[in-house]
């Protein structure tokens, strides 16, 4: 489906992704774990498009995404859900929802409103807060909001930065939960970005440890959660704060 | 009886003229909000628009094509003024920016100069000049063309930015330009598109003022200012606050013609602005605060 092999991403003059190489295949979901400032949101930014890659090849069904602006990739079918959500604000739910759909609105209106009304099947929530403004919507409300606004761009891959970030427990959950659903009924692959690890691992196939820009150690997710590496350095010490 | 008339009087021109500036600072605003930059060439496509129409109307062209025809003919200018000079600089500093806005306003009037001459030009008002008579006060036809067509064109901006789909997406790329860009829209395009908009709004302004006052090729610069001063007081990225702040400087205007002197309006409303920037440097109405185009 999607093959990075040997990225590289830098910030200015500083390496943040060193040549990295991995795949996710369709209907996969893979998780990307690491501590804060390992170079996550670095790396999927660099494959959507916000930062140009400084070296490798991103493949995506034989064609080359490196270099390609924002626009052209969410064409191709990769889209970012970004870290801290970044809704519109001042827009309502049901606007934030539409604009999501804008590269392909022109051609396709009448696809994109059906297509609303199956994001509303997922997020039964943003239906009954259609014209809300997105800004008074909660947390989980708003997580919700962008995934919803990222399913409307109609993604053969979805990369979700941290959308567990400051949510409860059950609201996690859920989120997780609909995520394997989508994948279930659409076949849509999955990045999953997290420190949540937990979480993250325990609707994943496979997963990666990433530390400052570099793959530590990858495997299935089930193995990973029972790693005792991994235990140790990021589930061990205070389970009390990892979920 | 005599001063409730002068009253009424005043307040239509300070209307008249307050119109005319809000159609100018909105274009402030808009370019302001996606493109970060101060346009202080805004006033220019006034100048541009009623130039050209006064220009083609008296080379025969029915009016109403004559300004529809000088709009649109603004709009490229503004467009091309967005390609050739703030596109290729958008990422240099804001003084930079300013800069090359100003620079270009010299161009426009140098052009202007070069076109139709140091002379004032006129253009007959759009329905005669009979005057009328409303609560003891005379007045022009055209300044209720003026009120009329800048209250239309605002609401057309509104309806523009609020209602349609790619005015959400303007709308959604000021408020966050990162997200916006996730979602395949392209800022360059949106900055494109909005300068182009301001300009033809511009255009409008000069156009409808030019029966009242005349156009020159050096009408822009006070346009220009007045509006400018008006997208302070609204606190520069709120464009409702804008045509409150446009109407208010224009009743201040005509007031201080009426009571004090008419040399005294400019100084008066440039007085308002260092008000306005020395104790509420967010704008009167900051209170509602937030982005919004
Ligand atoms: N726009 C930027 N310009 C310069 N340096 C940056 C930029 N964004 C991130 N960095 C740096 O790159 C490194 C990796 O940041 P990144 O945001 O990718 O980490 P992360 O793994 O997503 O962390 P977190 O879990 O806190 O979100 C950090 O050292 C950060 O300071
Ligand atoms: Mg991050």
């Amino acid at each position: 489906m999607i093959s990075v092999h040997n990225l590289s991403v830098n910030h200015g003059h500083l390496k943040i992704i060193k040549e990295i190489s991995f795949s996710v295949g369709k209907g996969e979901i893979v998780s990307i774990v690491g501590a804060n400032g390992a170079g996550k949101s670095t790396l999927l930014g660099g494959i959507a498009g916000i930062y140009s890659p400084a070296a490798g090849s991103i493949q995506m069904e034989d064609e080359e995404l490196a270099k390609k602006s924002p626009v052209d990739i969410v064409r191709k079918g990769v889209t970012l859900v970004p870290e801290r959500r970044q809704i519109f604000d001042g827009l309502t739910v049901e606007d934030n929802l539409i604009l999501g759909s804008y590269h392909r609105y022109s051609k396709e209106k009448k696809q994109c409103l059906q297509d609303l009304e199956m994001v509303y099947a997922y997020f039964p929530k943003l239906a009954a807060m259609k014209s809300r403004l997105g800004g008074l919507l909660s947390g989980g409300e708003q997580q919700m909001l962008a995934i919803g606004r990222g399913l409307m761009a109609k993604p053969k891959l979805l990369m979700l930065d941290e959308p567990s970030l400051g949510l409860a427990p059950l609201i996690v959950r859920e989120i997780m939960n609909i995520l394997v659903q989508l994948r279930n009924i659409t076949s849509t692959s999955i990045l999953l970005v997290e420190q949540n690890i937990k979480a993250a691992l325990s609707i994943s196939d496979r997963g990666f440890v990433l530390e400052r820009g570099s793959i530590v150690l990858e495997g299935e997710a089930k193995s990973l959660l029972q790693n005792q590496s991994i235990k140790d350095a990021y589930l061990g010490a205070s389970p009390s704060l990892q979920e | 009886m005599e001063s409730l008339s002068q009253l009424m009087q005043l307040l239509f021109s300070g209307l008249t003229i307050g119109s005319i500036y809000a159609l100018i600072a909105i274009g402030f605003v808009i370019t302001y909000n996606i493109t970060g930059v101060l346009n202080f060439a805004q006033g220019e496509f006034a100048m541009l628009g009623a130039l050209l129409t006064i220009s083609m109307s008296s080379a025969g062209l029915p009016l109403y094509l004559a300004v529809i025809v000088a709009i649109l003919i603004v709009m490229m200018v503004g467009g091309l003024f967005e390609r050739a000079a703030i596109y290729p600089a958008r990422k240099s500093s804001v003084a930079t920016l300013i800069i090359i806005t100003i620079g270009v306003s010299f161009v426009f009037r140098g052009a202007a100069i070069f076109i139709w001459g140091t002379q004032p030009h006129s253009l007959t008002p759009f329905s005669g000049n009979t005057p009328i008579r409303i609560f003891e006060a005379v007045l022009l036809p055209q300044s209720l063309w003026a009120v009329g067509i800048s209250l239309a064109a605002l609401a057309g901006m509104y309806y523009f930015f609020n209602k349609t789909y790619t005015g959400k997406a303007v709308t959604a790329c000021v408020m966050n330009r990162f997200a916006a860009q996730l979602m395949g829209i392209k800022p360059e395009k949106m900055s494109f598109l909005s300068i182009s908009l301001s300009a033809g709004l511009g255009a409008l302004a000069g156009i409808i003022i030019a029966p009242i006052s005349g156009a020159s090729y050096q009408m822009g610069l006070m346009l220009g200012m007045k509006a400018f001063i008006a997208a302070v007081i609204g606190g520069l990225t709120n464009a409702p606050a804008a045509v409150l702040g446009a109407f208010l400087i224009g009743i201040i205007e005509a007031f201080s013609e009426g009571y004090l002197s008419s040399g005294y309006k400019d100084a008066v409303s440039f007085a308002v602005l260092l008000l306005v920037l020395f104790f509420m440097p967010n704008g009167l109405f900051s209170k509602k605060s937030g982005k919004r185009v």
